[in-house]
């Protein structure tokens, strides 16, 4: 007895004493950012904290996203970023959305920024959050489904520079700087990035299918006291894939990007009323040349477009008793300047080349206790549409419910939510005029239990598509199932993190309904991603399980990685991704005689294997 | 015996239920005032620590110590000792005693020993060995 008090006493003299040391390592590792910037009661949440990152040597946003539980990280026929992929569409996931900070990267002709930005360096990024379901209206212009937000570093942990540049086979190279300091009392960030991201080709009918990218990324940020500008541009050269050949035969296939952003915001009254205004130019060039006959006698299709988005924002934030209340205006406009569209030398007329959105929303969150809280939101918004489209109207309706009980938290939320049709739903070549909003009507629950050291979730929703958006094989363009369809999830997840070892894992099972035919697809999916810190020394691996009925095969995608600090201002890294060479392929259904109607199969892998090294000088 | 051992593994796990932040402040703060009873912080910043026999004030002329726990660099018109969160703060500031800031990617933590010693401030075992001379030391 007495021992025991005795051994007691000099446990607590050794933790005052000499734990310091090991409580400021701890402190190094565990201590972020997203602890300031997540918002627990924005929605499901998962986050990729700052040393995630670091840990994965994550280069670009697709090294998350296809890592994200529930989701299947695939490229589209055109290679743009997509999650759910439709073969003959270039981009279907235009429910989830991206932001930077508090802006959203856009996209005026697909709403969401992932073909643009799905591809971009995390060399400026500290960290990123993911909110599954309908989001809170805070931080949403458009109504989404799937939130990624990405945070900027911070002057406070990353004040100077860093260079860093990885190479890899098949001429894969990425160099990037980012410089961070201050001049009196305004903080300023400057990044560039160059990525060349060169793949095998792939052989198809004595033709070389080429997925190379190359992107250019200059990003600058300013700040003072509550005044946040930045400013970007990102220009990018894809060669896309197969593009709109049917038999998967493509002469020449590509499509450039040059995006110019702007975005300012500035906290005012108190920090009760923020605002905010973006400007996106984004100029695409989308150049295709087939062996075969696409329209009438043109083997040739050509589109060089303008795209000017601006988004103006106003946010009201008060807390008034228990209550904390959000209302604010968003306006969007859409504008796109087709200079030039035409098959062959047929010019194209596109009419429709201008949306504006208006949405007003109110959302209250009620403190019912210390442990509880219930928020109840709504939005309306309007899409004014030229061109002898129709205007749309959309309602998004949100409630939601969370308790927070020793150290568990349940949260329950139901939304129904009404997708307005983003301009590619119409102008595209798959595009339909006559085209309606979708609804999705959404329940979802999660419990967590949390400890200091670890924090496991079981996840469940279940949704109901009303009017889903697909692409008709039959037609060759989208429109609007008539039925209604279920889409359903469980995720259940567990991390554990002490000083020098952290563990991630999660399994999913989700099944949506089969469109056009009766049935349903059923996609299973798990990973695991472990990082052991030993001294200088950085090791990481992860595993991501992905299997599902449209291509019925079992995927593993296996990375491993090496980091170590050679000096403590110099980094070198070693990477293999995709070691098994079995990552999640897309199977795309093309033609085997373009005259005909039979289809083959082309598979194409959405990681390629790869191994890289690379070095990271800090100044 | 059993309940004995219970209460340890209970008492534990309370002593570690704080976050990171929480403890790593405290640990801090106490070592700086090791004899007071009632620690007062002037917080310059948005976090507000879970932190034991510490509190926060708004005045900043009853306070122990003025946390600056972001990267403002402001025009500060007192004579109490500050706690800042990065190097260039601690050059800025002639009352600031020591900082937490981050250097290539780990946290770090300093205390002056002529600027501490300006306030009659003894810093706890624990804290001694981030002591370091101001003229010998990189700014």
């Amino acid at each position: 007895m007495k021992l025991l008090i005795y051994l007691f006493v000099l446990f607590l003299t050794f933790l005052d004493a000499s734990n310091f040391d090991k409580l400021l390592k701890e402190f190094s590792q565990k201590s972020d950012q997203s602890q300031k910037t997540k918002i627990e009661n924005g929605g499901h949440l998962f986050i990729y904290t700052r040393n995630d990152l670091i840990n994965m040597q994550a280069k670009t946003l697709k090294d998350v996203l296809k890592s994200i539980p529930d989701f299947t990280y695939e490229e589209s026929r055109f290679l743009y970023p997509d999650i759910y992929n439709s073969q003959g569409a270039s981009f279907q996931s235009h429910t989830m959305r991206l932001y930077l900070d508090n802006q959203e990267l856009i996209s005026g002709n697909y709403g969401s920024g992932l073909p643009l930005y799905g591809n971009m360096s995390l060399g400026f990024i500290d960290h990123i959050e993911v909110y599954l379901g309908s989001p809170s209206f805070k931080f949403t212009t458009e109504a989404s489904l799937l939130v990624v937000k990405l945070y900027t570093k911070s002057i406070k942990r990353d004040l100077g520079g860093r260079v860093k540049t990885i190479i890899g086979d098949d001429r894969y190279n990425q160099t990037w700087v980012n410089y961070i300091d201050y001049i009196d009392d305004s903080r300023y960030q400057v990044f560039l990035d160059f990525t060349n991201d060169n793949q095998d080709k792939i052989d198809f009918k004595s033709q070389k299918l080429s997925k190379d990218k190359e992107n250019l990324h200059f990003f600058s940020k300013l700040e003072k006291d509550s005044l946040k500008i930045n400013f970007q541009v990102l220009k990018q050269q894809n060669d896309a894939f197969i593009n709109l050949s049917k038999d998967a035969t493509p002469l020449d296939s590509e499509i450039k990007n040059s995006i110019y952003d702007f975005n300012i915001e500035k906290a005012i009254l108190n920090n009760k009323v923020n605002l905010s205004f973006n400007h996106s130019i984004i100029d695409t060039i989308f150049d295709f040349n087939d062996d075969n006959i696409i329209v009438n006698t043109d083997n040739n299709f050509y589109k060089n477009t303008r795209e000017n988005v601006s988004t103006l924002k106003a946010i009201y934030e008060n807390r008034v008793g228990n209550h904390s209340i959000f209302s604010g205006f968003d306006f969007r406009r859409k504008d796109i300047d087709f200079k030039n569209l035409r098959y062959g030398s047929t010019e194209q007329i596109q009419n429709f080349n201008l949306q504006n959105i208006y949405s007003l929303y109110l959302q209250d969150e009620f403190w019912i206790n210390d442990n509880s809280i219930f928020t109840l939101g709504y939005k309306f918004t309007k899409a004014d549409n030229n061109g002898n489209i129709e205007d749309e109207y959309g309602n998004t309706f949100r409630v939601g419910y969370i308790l927070t009980k020793n150290n568990f938290t349940f949260k329950t939320y139901y939304s129904d939510t009404d997708m307005l049709s983003e301009p590619y739903l119409i102008t595209s070549t798959y595009g339909n005029s006559n085209i309606d909003k979708m609804s999705v009507r959404l329940l979802s629950h999660e419990t967590i239990y949390e400890t200091i050291n670890s924090k496991t979730s079981l996840k469940l929703g279940k949704s109901k598509l009303i009017d889903a958006v697909a692409y008709s094989d039959t037609f060759g363009v989208v429109g609007n199932v008539s039925n209604s369809m279920n889409f359903n999830y469980a995720v259940f997840s567990n991390e554990y993190h002490i000083l020098n070892f952290k563990n991630f894992f999660s399994a999913f099972y989700s099944y949506r309904d089969r469109i056009p035919n009766v049935g349903r697809n059923d996609y299973r999916g798990a990973q695991v991603r472990t990082t052991y810190i030993n001294g200088k020394s950085t090791l990481f691996s992860e595993l991501i399980y992905r299997q599902n009925d449209e291509t019925n095969s079992d995927f593993y995608d296996l990375s491993l990685g090496w980091k170590h600090k050679i000096k403590n201002n110099f980094i070198f890294s070693l990477k293999a991704e995709n070691i098994l060479n079995k990552a999640y392929s897309t199977s795309f259904d093309v033609l085997v005689n373009p005259l005909g109607t039979a289809t083959m199969p082309l598979s194409s892998t959405n990681t390629a294997q790869r191994f890289l090294v690379g070095v990271e000088y800090l100044f | 015996m059993k309940k004995l051992i219970l209460i340890f593994f209970i008492f534990t796990n309370i002593l570690f239920a704080k976050d990171i932040n929480s403890k790593l402040f405290e640990y801090i703060f106490k070592g700086l005032f090791p004899s007071k009873e009632n620690i007062l912080i002037y917080d310059i910043g948005n976090n507000k620590y879970n932190l034991d026999k510490i509190s926060y004030t708004n005045e900043i002329y009853n306070s122990n110590l003025i946390f600056i726990n972001e990267f403002y660099m402001l025009d500060i018109y007192s004579n109490k000792p500050i706690f800042v969160s990065s190097k260039k703060q601690l050059k800025r500031y002639e009352n600031a005693i020591g900082a937490l800031y981050w250097e290539n990617d780990e946290a770090k933590v300093v205390f002056i020993k002529e600027r501490l010693n300006k306030f009659n401030i003894k810093v706890s075992n624990h804290l001694e060995k981030y002591l370091v001379n101001e003229k010998i030391y990189s700014f």
